[in-house]
């Protein structure tokens, strides 16, 4: 009877394991998000169409589930269309391996309507379908960050954007910048570094300004360390063709700054360390640092008394990167132009003011819209909007930024120059990364 | 294990035989599906171009002769074997010193007590552990330097210069492990007849060569079991540097497994990335049995 019963749980164990293995079925959870879909259609003529959406979870705090949200705003399109929306909200862990490989087990498995983050392995492989035919010149004129989104080789743009801001500006400690006798924040590169120099000067024992380029990885290192310079310097990351262009000017003019404010002192030698710049600035350890803007009610409530600049004038003027996520259409959707009205709706105003007020406060993505960043950010969108840049997605960007990264290292260390480190790092991208 | 060579199966044999693989199958499914079939699917994608969002492409050796261009890599691989060479003889040793201190001077409450002790660091998540020690080796303001500047000596970078980056990493992760491999020491020290460390004490032996003499070579399969399990985790390491050093400074503590973390999970480059894992899988092995020539040729 034992060796019966243990059969039978034998048995079921290995019926279990290839049960697990198993398709999923069109209510399974998925990576810690959830599949909430109400209505199940059938296939036939006449029934409504159906589309698959993917968005991330956004809701870090009490308020309405990204789910209930969504859900909510969902109902109204559905009827309006007589559509059934498959809403998935998905975790940030592994979010762009769930992303991938669901596109590539494609129509039924995967979105018809994706929220992405990475793009260029999407577009390059043909998983993303060109939206030109479906905007309008309405939706043109509405849509602010419309031509911030990812473009194929043709040039047709693959994604709209969703989530755009949280841009890296200038956050001084004023305080610090007083008793350093400074009144007026600095406008261009001469004139920050003779604060920094001025800070320096006044309290030794503090950083004048703080980067992090001992960060986990290169994309974390360059965001706040060289893109805002890069951009004022008038670099592009790509060129015409589409080619990377980081071995230019402004790369070299950006390196040399940043190797001149090491070899003056200004940085010391933990910048290459993994030491929290961020915690320094918090601590009133540092006087000056450059950040995304969300991270100014940490600032408030620590009682920081900061004022920030939206960037500095490099030699291509006022500049700096910011952060733009978008959605897509999966180029395996049956129902493209829905699809794509899905993503207008999602990116309405009549969508957006409430998912900014209750799940995620970002930048207005249209005209009409009512909702306004706290200031000085709002007016940074209204009249500087043109002086932000988003760093497009290249073939294996991540290892070209750790690889750039790793020898701007070896420059602060004292072991390259400035070109050695574009050089190095180029030789290292077409014979090691590029395919 | 079932029929007997030469001779024919009763079928009370058989039976029983039936009875065990109905009995080992699930476990050996999984062990199949989970450990087998990736090593296999691994080795097939190293010779394919696959990022995930495309079927693999079969480009046949074109990763290989990447990877063995890839100054990138020869410097972690580098890293990696110093890696190896500083922690597993340093915990292997330390864990047997502890183990037959506990053993021999100390098995009584005060002992268990330290026991415990020694393995806290063993249960600790990574992450946390690196978190501790990033404040202790902050260069402004770290516990370390604090306490050397009370005797006028530093501050050092610790983390910030590539010798003492590496030198520090490697000795986190001697801290984070030597608990769990003193625990293995100690039952096996436990294990050693009771009558032959008495013989040794009654014939004079003193501490030293009771240890060096008895205890040691008693223990050669528990330190064969400490140091194939030490160079394999060695290999692998990733976490701690992740954590601690970014792989930083100037690439002086990136390891291969964080290597292959950054080409897979950044880059999606799985091909690539499956060819190192395949590299360093060789690597491995190869290690593995220089080691186990290495302790054969000690026993004969």
């Amino acid at each position: 009877m034992k060796k019966v019963l243990a059969l039978a749980l034998a048995l079921m164990l290995c019926v279990g394991m290839f049960a697990g293995c198993g398709e999923k079925s069109a209510s399974q959870n998925i990576e810690g998000g959830t599949q909430t879909s109400d209505t199940q259609t059938g296939g036939t003529s006449g029934d409504p169409a159906e589309l698959t959406l993917w968005l991330p979870i956004y809701q870090f705090g009490d308020g309405i589930s990204d789910e209930e949200f969504w859900n909510q705003k969902l109902d109204a399109f559905e009827a309006e269309n007589n559509c059934v929306v498959n809403l998935e909200i998905l975790s940030w862990s592994d979010y762009a391996t769930v992303i991938y490989t669901g596109m590539l087990s494609g129509a039924g498995e995967g979105p018809d309507v994706v929220y992405v983050t990475e793009t260029y392995d999407l577009i390059n492989a043909g998983l993303l379908a060109p939206l030109d035919e479906y905007i309008t010149e309405e939706d043109q004129e509405k849509y602010v960050f419309l031509d911030q989104g990812a473009y194929n080789a043709e040039g047709q743009l693959c994604t709209w954007p969703m989530m755009a801001g949280n841009p890296c500006v200038v956050f001084y400690n004023m305080d610090m910048l007083a008793a350093a006798g400074i009144t007026e924040l600095p406008t261009t590169w001469d004139e920050f570094y003779d604060v920094c120099v001025a800070l320096k000067e006044t309290n030794p024992d503090v950083w004048p300004f703080i980067q992090s380029w001992g960060a986990t990885n290169g994309v974390s290192a360059m965001l706040a360390s060289f893109w805002p310079f890069f951009f004022q310097a008038g670099g592009t990351v790509l060129d015409d063709q589409g080619n990377l262009n980081l071995d230019s000017d402004a790369t070299l003019e950006v390196l040399n700054f940043i190797n001149k404010l090491k070899a003056d002192g200004i940085f010391d030698d933990s910048i290459v360390t993994m030491d929290d710049p961020n915690g320094k600035f918090v601590n009133g350890e540092a006087a000056i640092i450059i950040n995304g803007t969300g991270n100014a009610a940490t600032y408030t409530e620590q009682g920081i008394n900061w004022q920030c600049s939206l960037g500095l004038e490099g030699s291509g003027g006022l500049a700096t990167n910011f952060s733009v996520d978008s959605l897509a259409v999966a180029s395996y959707c049956e129902e493209k132009a829905l699809a794509a009205d899905l993503i207008k709706y999602i990116t309405s105003a009549e969508c957006m003011d409430d998912y900014h007020e209750q799940i995620y406060g970002m930048p207005s993505l249209t005209t009409d819209a009512t909702y306004t960043e706290p200031e000085p950010f709002q007016s940074m969108y209204t009249n500087d909007a043109d002086k932000m840049h988003v760093v497009p997605s290249f073939e294996g960007s991540a290892s070209f930024m750790d690889q750039f990264q790793q020898n701007v290292q070896g420059m602060l260390m004292g072991q390259l120059t400035p070109e050695q480190v574009i050089e190095q790092t180029m030789t290292y991208y077409n014979e090691q990364i590029v395919s | 294990m079932f029929k007997t060579k030469g001779r024919a199966s009763s079928p009370l044999m058989r039976r029983q035989a039936a009875y065990g693989i109905a009995y080992i199958t699930p476990g050996m499914l999984i062990f199949l599906v989970f450990c087998i079939a990736p090593i296999f699917m691994t080795v097939f994608y190293s010779f394919t171009q696959y990022n995930l969002a495309q079927p693999p492409e079969w480009i046949n050796l074109e990763n290989y002769q990447k990877v063995f261009t890839n100054s990138q890599l020869r410097r972690a691989l580098f890293n990696t074997v110093i890696y190896v060479i500083i922690t597993v003889p340093l915990q292997t040793l330390l864990a047997m010193f502890v183990a037959n201190f506990l053993a021999e001077y100390l098995n009584n409450r005060y002992g268990r007590f330290l026991r415990s002790v020694i393995f806290i660091p063993t249960l600790a998540s990574y992450v946390a552990a690196a978190s501790v020690w990033e404040v202790i080796l902050a260069s402004k303001g770290g516990l370390l330097n604090e306490i050397l500047g009370i005797f006028g000596v530093g501050p050092f970078n610790w983390l910030g210069e590539p010798t003492s980056a590496l030198i520090c990493v490697s000795l986190v992760a001697v801290w984070k492990s030597v608990g769990y491999f003193t625990i293995i020491f100690y039952a096996g020290i436990m294990n050693v007849d009771v009558s032959v460390r008495e013989a040794a004490l009654i014939d004079g032996a003193t501490p030293s060569q009771r240890f060096w003499k008895i205890t040691a070579p008693l223990l050669k399969p528990i330190t064969y079991l400490n140091v194939t399990l030490g160079i394999i985790w060695s290999f692998q390491a990733f976490d701690i540097v992740y954590k601690l050093t970014g792989g930083g400074p100037f690439g002086a503590t990136s390891t291969v497994a964080y290597i292959i973390y950054a080409y897979a999970f950044q880059d999606f480059r799985i091909g690539y990335a499956s060819a190192v894992a395949v590299l360093l899988l060789l690597v491995i092995l190869l290690v593995h049995f220089i080691q186990q020539h290495f302790f054969e040729g000690k026993e004969d």
